[in-house]
């Protein structure tokens, strides 16, 4: 580990020897107002130049929209994927008289109050959805 | 701004892409069903196992009856086939994989086109030639907005003696 206090840049030196003269309030109110000189900002710009510009530079509404506008643009980029795989399984013994794709009507009968009543029922590959009768 | 345009540009670009569409790309299937072999050298017609094609949406994909209906006597103990006869013999499907998917929300009907004059070739490419089936073209809207502006298609829809069924 290097002892921070050895090799502090010139900047931070000046800082400090500027508080060792100061005492009781007079040290400072926030921190901008101690950071507030040339060299520092020249200090922090070398040291993190992105964050002192976020620090320094005014970030306006039109940055703002700007960042927001760029991600609404790229969350499109989730559906750009490849189709996923699809298997199609047909029958191994075809029943009789059913065209794949087309409805399929058959005439059938259900008990109801002791008699046989009549049916015309419409069929999607096996599926009934719909019975004319009764 | 101009970044965010070209960035947007190549995003549907790429979803054109062969990469993407897997346009001839040949993909492997449970059993490596040969067209080329059936279609184009024995020349057995497209309808004998997509039956469904002229009067359904959809053009059918043959019950392995249909292969076992040839296979049972014709190359009954290849290696090749073996889960063709397994599939018979224990009445599980094959699980043949999808290479002409369409969107969920796409309805197309098969029936309406062949009859209307608009042959297999012209959407599925030289099939008959495929050694395994990859797709020919990418069935994106591009695809069918040049086919209906082809001026021998549209005298074909046109031509009263393709009347509806």
């Amino acid at each position: 580990m290097r002892d921070p206090s050895n090799d502090n840049p010139p900047a931070l030196a000046e800082v400090r020897e500027r508080l060792r003269k100061l005492r009781g309030q007079q040290y400072w109110h926030a921190i901008e107002e101690l950071a507030d000189s040339s060299r520092f900002h020249r200090f922090l710009e070398a040291e993190f130049p992105q964050q002192a510009r976020a620090l320094f530079g005014a970030v306006n509404r039109h940055q703002a929209l700007k960042v927001m506008a760029a991600s609404l643009a790229l969350g499109g980029l989730t559906a750009c994927t490849r189709q996923p795989d699809e298997r199609m399984v047909p029958w191994v013994l075809p029943p009789e008289e059913v065209v794949p794709g087309m409805p399929l009507f058959y005439a059938t009968a259900v008990p109801f109050n002791g008699y046989g009543n009549g049916l015309l029922v419409e069929s999607h590959m096996g599926r009934p959805t719909k019975r004319v009768g009764l | 701004m101009l970044l965010i345009g070209l960035g947007v540009g190549l995003i549907l670009e790429l979803d054109r892409s062969a990469y993407v569409t897997q346009v001839a790309a040949a993909r492997e299937q449970p059993v490596p069903f040969s067209h080329k072999h059936h279609v184009g050298g024995l020349g057995i017609d497209c309808r004998y196992c997509h039956a469904s094609v002229e009067e359904s949406s959809f053009a059918d994909i043959p019950p392995t009856y249909t292969c076992m209906s040839c296979h049972s006597q014709i190359w009954a103990d290849s290696a090749m086939l073996e889960p063709v006869r397994r599939s018979f013999g224990t009445g599980r499907s094959l699980r043949w994989l999808k290479i002409h998917d369409l969107p969920d929300f796409v309805y197309f009907n098969h029936s309406i086109h062949v009859n209307k004059g608009i042959g297999c070739a012209t959407c599925h490419g030289r099939v008959d030639q495929m050694p395994l089936t990859w797709l020919a073209n990418p069935l994106k809207k591009e695809l069918r907005i040049a086919d209906f502006k082809h001026a021998s298609l549209k005298s074909a829809i046109r031509n009263p003696k393709f009347g509806h069924r």
